[in-house]
């Protein structure tokens, strides 16, 4: 597999990068010969899919192996693997460089935009390799919607700020049915009480932490299947960040989330799930490679963990 | 590992409620060889003594007890730190327990002053109250110094005293035959061999806790899989309430 470059393939911009039971039709293989994918027979879409799960009690939404992250020739993530599940949160924590960030990345393909980033290893998507060249990166990220650090809202009205991405993904024009998804989102966001009233009102004045729930709106407006949140609270309030952490347990019943945060409180309240990262120092090159120590139940995590150097981190013995 | 200590003061308030439990149990052992001695030689003013120092356990608790929701409450503390507080505070309960089983034993004493016991239950609840003794302090080592093998065989080494037990029932019931004492004096002392048999099950429980504490094993798993098992069987636990 390659990376590092846009794979847009035409034919795969109709097709798409669908994950089974979306509101979608079943994805197509793309690592099948690229013909066009829909004059497929009906009855071969539930061909199993290469590497796919099946469909267990627990859905497999991720599943890395030996992921490796390369800046150049730095290397900032090494043979990280583990599965994230369908509707459950995932937490990634750990100490600044450890690339938890980078990885989180990986999953939405937002490394393809810079410029010597390269990811080996594999990252499959319900079965699809994420890095095929045939994958198409857009619909990656229409599906995989993320949530940054710092609230980013763009500096338009409320309800243009929700209405972008469905608009930009051809889901609905202006009018109800974009009314429609401009409301959805704000509720599901917990938003839309507060703003209801002042849709049409700049986005940037809204506070720091409506500023961030609206930027889940907007994530979540094009419909996606997961969540990825880059340090969700990090600027926000004690307050605000109970809201998110709420919301958070809401959303979960219909998207799976990955979230990355400093915060090992937060990564113990609100995930099923948690990974934690370290940093390898290569004493010769003096570079920082970021290792993934243990993945395993969040009770397990911070009650018992397996791993002398979780247990370290966890109780603030890090070295 | 290298690791550098970043939260010092509140490592050091956890070090300091270990010590502190430490220091309780240490109390209450020496509690037991005194109340056997105070009960077997009538010592009503010893007796007297260790009933005012339970106070002191008690008290003693109380605040080692609060400290452990301090730290709960203030520090988050998460993993090993997370077992070594609610392993203290268990341990806190089991000592304070085997503490006021002594203040009983130094209550019957006045209880059965004036009566002649039978040189056979004597040398029984000698016994008692030296392996009573023994079980806490082989507790207390296993939780000092993190011991979870020791900790395990609590359980075993517990079996003695549970014999010793039945021996001193055993022997009570025929001294009682015998109408070598009234039924007062029987039950009192009764009473008292059953309360070395619980201080030695406290033990055990302290075992189980430090346990938990070393490895992160939680106590009662066979009694819970018991369950589960009748469950799979019958479709339903038996009620137990009614």
């Amino acid at each position: 597999m390659t990376t590092g470059h846009d794979t847009r393939l035409d034919s795969f911009n109709d097709t798409g990068l669908y994950p089974p039971n979306n509101h979608r039709d079943r994805p197509e293989d793309p690592d099948m010969t690229a013909t066009d994918q829909r004059t497929q027979e009906p009855g071969a879409d539930s061909a199993p899919h290469d590497g796919a799960e099946p469909e267990t009690e627990r859905t497999v939404i991720f599943d890395v192996e030996d992921l490796n992250v390369y800046y150049g020739d730095f290397r900032a993530v090494r043979d990280a693997s583990l599965k994230v599940h369908k509707n459950e949160i995932t937490a990634f924590i750990g100490p600044s460089g450890c690339g938890k960030t980078t990885l989180l990345r990986c999953f939405n393909r937002m490394n393809d935009l810079i410029e010597t980033a390269r990811v080996t290893g594999s990252l499959r998507y319900h079965g699809v390799d994420l890095y095929h060249p045939k994958v198409d990166s857009v619909e990656v990220r229409r599906q995989i919607g993320m949530v940054f650090q710092k609230p980013n809202p763009f500096p338009k009205s409320i309800w243009a700020n929700v209405a972008y991405g469905p608009r930009v993904a051809g889901l609905a024009k202006k009018g109800p049915a974009m009314d429609d998804i401009v409301e959805n989102s704000l509720r599901k966001a917990a938003l839309w009480d507060e703003v209801k009233d002042r849709l049409d009102d700049n986005a940037l004045g809204l506070s720091g932490g409506q500023q961030q729930r609206l930027c889940i709106a907007r994530a979540i407006a094009t419909d996606p299947d997961v969540l990825l949140m880059d340090e969700p609270c990090s600027a926000l309030d004690p307050i605000a960040t109970t809201r998110i952490e709420e919301l958070m347990q809401g959303l979960k019943d219909d998207y799976s989330i990955v979230i990355v945060t400093h915060n090992m409180q937060q990564a113990a309240r609100v995930s099923d799930r948690t990974a934690f990262f370290s940093v390898e120092v290569n004493p010769e090159s003096d570079t920082r490679t970021g290792i993934l120590v243990e993945y395993d139940s969040t009770q397990k995590m911070f009650s018992n963990p397996a791993d002398e150097r979780t247990e370290n981190y966890v109780t603030g013995r890090f070295g | 590992m290298v690791t550098e200590e970043l939260r010092k003061t509140y490592h050091e308030e956890l070090e300091s409620v270990r010590e502190s439990i430490v220091r309780m149990a240490g109390v209450v052992g020496e509690t037991i060889p005194r109340g056997t001695e105070a009960f077997l030689s009538g010592d009503l003013a010893e007796a007297q003594r260790i009933i005012e120092d339970d106070d002191a356990v008690d008290a003693m608790s109380v605040e080692l007890e609060e400290r452990c929701y301090q730290l709960l409450a203030l520090q988050q503390p998460m993993a090993s730190d997370l077992r070594a507080i609610t392993t203290a505070l268990w341990m806190n309960a089991e000592i304070e327990r085997s503490g006021d089983l002594m203040a009983n034993i130094a209550q019957a004493t006045r209880r059965v002053y004036g009566s002649s016991i039978d040189p056979r239950i004597r040398g029984l609840i000698a016994q008692m109250g030296e392996e009573a003794a023994r079980l806490v302090r082989l507790a207390i080592d296993s939780y000092a110094e993190g011991n979870s093998g020791l900790a395990v065989a609590l359980d075993d080494i517990d079996d003695r005293l549970d014999e010793l037990h039945l021996d001193a029932i055993a022997a009570i019931f025929e001294s009682n035959r015998e109408n070598a004492f009234d039924l007062q004096v029987g039950v009192q002392l009764a009473l008292v061999c059953r309360f070395y048999e619980r201080i030695g099950d406290h033990a055990v429980n302290m075992g189980e806790r430090v346990r938990y504490m070393v490895d992160g094993w939680l106590p009662e798993h066979s009694g819970a899989l018991r369950a589960q098992a009748r469950l799979a069987d019958f479709g339903t636990v038996p009620d137990v309430t009614s």
